[in-house]
C-alpha cells in the first residue's frame, strides 16, 4: 500500500501544532543568526519553525541522547515532537536505536524517549558547503524512520505519513487533503535540484560514490600519521556527530541506594581507553584519528550494518583544526587504492 | 539481576578480604541474590560514590552464594576496593561476555598460563575444569609471578592444588622472575615454561592469562611451540564502562569486549591495529 500523501496550508499546520503542545513538548529548527538551532517551543513561538531547510546546528542525538543524564535510576521523560528531523539526522537514530534499543541489553531511559517521540522529518533544501549525505548513500530526503515526512512547497505543506503513529497524529488536523499528481511531481523536483545541489558541493573532492568501507585498513600508520593534520583533540567532531555514541558513567552513589550518570565521552581524547595501569590501547593522536574513521566507515558497518557517517558535516563545520574529512578522505583513496593491512607503528 | 534497569547493580556485603601480596586482595561476596556466571564470564564491582570497574571472578562457578574477586591496586576503584572490610557494601553487575568455551576444550590437552593478577580467571576455570577433570585428557598449569612473595593463592598453588596431580592428569610449572633462596621451581618469565611441554601441541588449546606484556610473549612463544591460533585463547583488557556493547570504550577493532570477550582467540584479534596495549 502506498503511503499516505496528504497537503494543507501552513497556517492550518501551525494552529494544529499549538494543540499539540500542551501534551507534548514540541523542539524544531528555529534561525537563530543565519544558522538554524533545535529549540522547544512554545504556542507563541511556534511561527518561527523552520522545517524544511537543512540540518540544525545540534545533532538530533541531544534529545534522545543527553550530554549528561541519569540512567540509574532512569531520568523523568515527557513526551516529545520534533519537527524538522533531515535525512542525515534520521540515519544518525538509526544507529542509536541500534545500539541503544536493539539486542539483549536495552537503554530504558532511550527506550523511553523513543516510545514517547513523535518524529517529523522534512527534505532538506538548502544544503550547506559541508554537506555530503549522498556520499554516504543517503539523500537529502528522508525515506524511512520517520513518523510523519514534511515538504515545503511555498505556503502549502506535504506531509508524507510513514508510521500508524504518525496517521492518528494526523487524526484531528483540519484543512487535509489528498496530494495531487501535480504536487507530488514538484516535490520530486525540488528534491532533484537540492540532489543536484549537492553533487555540486562535493564535485571537487573527487571522492567515489560512496566512500568506501574499508577505508579505515588502507593506510599504514605513518601514513595515517600524515592525515589527521591539524587535529587538537577537542570532540567537537564527536560531540556534534548524529551518530557518536560514547559516553562514561561515573557512580554517584549515595549510601546504599545505586546511582548512575552518564555522560558523552569523545575517542579522540588521550584518557578515552586509558585503562587504570595507564596504558592506553591508541596513545599517539593518528591512532585515534584513525579509530574514528574505522569506527564510522568499518566498525559501525560490522556492528550493525549501518554506516556511522551521516554525511551531515557538522564535523568539518565545527573543527577548530579546519578538518575537512571530505579532503581527509580523497587524500587516503589517492594515497591508496590497494588494500593493504594497517601495520601498527 | 534486576532485569528492569540495565545498570543496576546486586547489593552484596563483604564477608572476608584475602591478603594474596602486598598489592593484591581477594574479596569475598555474598552477594544478596545467588549470582550465576560461567568461568571467564567478568562483573562490574561498584564501590559506592566512588565508581565501578569491570573484573573477572577468581571463585568456581559451581558457587553461587559466595563470589570472589582478586583485584590488584592499580587506580581509583581498585584503591578504594583494597579499603574496604568486612560487612561493607559493594554492587555487583553481570555477569557479561563470553565464558570459556568448555566444550571446545573437551578431549583435549588444556594449557593454562597465567601471570601475576592474571591466574584470578585462571583459578574459576581451574575450579570449572576440576569438575570434569576426566573430560580432559591433561591440564599443565604454569604460573608466573615477579617473586614468591607474588604469588596469589599460595596455599592451593603450593600444596591443595598439588596434592591432585598424583590423582588426575595434572601438573604444575611454576616460575619466577626473581628466585629467593627457597624457591625450588623455575626462575625467569612465564614463557621459560612453555619449553618442552609435555603435550600433544595438535591436540592442545592454550588460555593464557597475564599482563599484555606477557600475552604478547607467551602468544609468540605459542605459535613456535606449534599452536594454531585458533587455539590460542587471550583475556583482554580494556577499559570499559557500560559492558553491554553500549559505550564503545572497549572496542579492539570491530570487537567488543565486554559482549564478544573479554576471552578471544588469537587468530580473532590478531590483525586488529591496537589488539596490544
Amino acid at each position: 500500500m502506498a503511503a499516505k500523501k496528504y497537503v494543507l496550508i501552513r497556517k492550518d499546520w501551525n494552529n494544529f501544532l499549538k494543540e499539540k503542545i500542551l501534551q507534548n513538548r514540541l523542539i524544531a529548527p528555529v534561525f537563530s543568526g543565519e544558522r538554524l538551532h533545535y529549540q522547544i517551543l512554545t504556542p507563541e513561538s511556534i511561527d518561527q519553525a523552520v522545517p524544511g531547510v537543512v540540518r540544525p546546528e545540534q545533532p538530533l542525538k541531544f534529545f534522545f541522547f543527553p550530554f549528561q543524564e541519569e540512567v540509574l535510576p532512569a531520568s523523568f521523560v515527557s513526551p516529545q515532537i520534533i519537527m524538522g528531523v533531515t535525512a542525515c539526522d534520521l540515519a544518525g537514530l538509526r544507529v542509536l536505536d541500534a545500539v541503544f534499543g536493539q539486542g539483549d541489553f536495552k537503554d530504558p531511559n532511550y527506550l523511553r524517549r523513543r516510545e514517547m517521540s513523535l518524529v517529523i522529518s522534512s527534505d532538506c533544501s538548502q544544503p550547506l558547503d559541508v554537506c555530503f549525505c549522498q556520499l554516504v548513500g543517503l539523500h537529502p530526503f528522508p525515506q524511512q524512520g520517520y513518523d510523519l515526512n514534511l515538504t515545503v512547497l511555498d505556503q502549502l505543506l506535504l506531509l508524507e505519513v510513514g508510521t500508524d503513529k504518525g496517521e492518528n497524529f494526523l487524526k484531528d488536523a483540519r484543512g487535509l487533503r489528498e496530494a495531487t499528481e501535480e504536487e507530488l511531481a514538484l516535490r520530486e523536483r525540488l528534491r532533484q535540484n537540492t540532489q543536484e545541489r549537492i553533487r555540486q558541493i562535493n564535485r571537487k573532492f573527487n571522492l567515489p560514490e560512496k566512500i568506501p568501507e574499508d577505508i579505515s585498513s588502507r593506510l599504514s600508520a605513518q601514513e595515517w600519521n600524515q592525515v589527521w593534520q591539524s587535529c587538537v583533540q577537542c570532540g567537537s567532531c564527536t560531540n556534534s556527530c548524529p551518530s557518536c555514541v560514547c559516553f562514561f558513567l561515573e557512580d554517584i552513589t549515595e549510601k546504599d541506594y545505586f546511582r548512575k550518570r552518564r555522560t558523552w565521552d569523545s575517542c579522540l581524547f588521550p584518557g578515552y581507553a586509558r585503562m587504570a595501569s595507564g596504558v592506553s590501547p591508541r596513545p599517539h593522536l593518528h591512532e585515534r584519528f584513525r579509530n574514528r574513521y574505522a569506527c564510522k566507515y568499518t566498525y559501525m558497518v560490522k556492528n550493525f550494518n549501518l554506516v556511522g557517517c551521516t554525511g551531515c558535516g557538522r564535523c568539518i563545520q565545527g573543527c577548530a583544526g579546519k578538518i575537512d574529512k571530505r579532503k581527509v578522505l580523497s587524500k587516503i583513496i589517492a594515497l591508496k587504492s590497494g588494500d593493504v593491512l594497517y601495520e601498527p607503528v | 539481576m534486576n532485569q528492569s534497569n540495565i545498570y543496576q547493580p546486586l547489593k552484596c556485603q563483604v564477608e572476608k578480604v584475602i591478603e594474596e601480596t602486598p598489592a593484591i586482595k581477594t574479596l569475598v561476596l555474598v552477594p544478596e541474590k545467588s549470582f550465576s556466571f560461567q568461568a571467564g564470564q567478568f562483573a562490574f564491582l561498584t564501590v559506592p560514590g566512588v565508581g565501578e570497574a569491570p573484573f573477572t571472578p577468581s571463585s568456581s562457578p559451581s558457587r553461587v552464594e559466595k563470589v570472589e574477586f582478586t583485584v590488584m591496586k592499580t587506580g581509583l576503584v581498585t584503591g578504594a576496593i583494597h579499603q574496604l572490610k568486612p560487612g561493607d557494601l559493594v554492587g555487583l553487575r553481570g555477569p557479561y561476555g563470553k565464558p570459556y568455551p568448555l566444550e571446545k576444550f573437551a578431549g583435549k590437552e588444556v594449557l593454562l598460563v597465567g601471570g601475576g593478577v592474571g591466574l584470578a580467571p585462571l583459578r574459576s576455570l581451574f575450579y570449572a575444569l576440576m569438575e570434569n577433570v576426566f573430560q580432559y585428557r591433561k591440564i599443565i598449569f604454569c604460573c608466573g609471578a615477579k617473586t614468591p612473595e607474588d604469588y596469589l593463592y599460595k596455599d592451593e598453588i603450593f600444596s591443595q592444588w598439588q596434592s591432585l596431580c598424583q590423582k588426575y592428569p595434572l601438573q604444575f610449572r611454576l616460575t619466577v622472575d626473581r628466585k629467593t633462596d627457597d624457591w625450588k621451581y623455575q626462575e625467569g618469565v612465564v614463557t621459560c615454561t612453555l619449553e618442552k611441554l609435555p603435550l600433544d601441541i595438535s591436540i592442545s588449546v592454550a588460555v593464557v592469562c597475564g599482563p599484555p606484556i606477557m600475552m604478547k610473549f607467551a602468544t609468540v612463544k605459542l605459535l613456535q611451540e606449534g599452536y594454531r591460533e585458533e587455539n590460542i585463547y587471550l583475556s583482554m583488557e580494556r577499559k570499559m564502562y557500560c559492558g553491554v556493547g553500549h559505550c564503545r570504550h572497549c572496542l579492539i577493532g570491530s570487537h567488543f569486549v565486554c559482549q564478544d570477550g573479554p576471552v578471544f582467540t588469537y587468530s580473532k584479534i590478531k590483525n586488529e591495529p591496537d589488539a596490544w596495549a
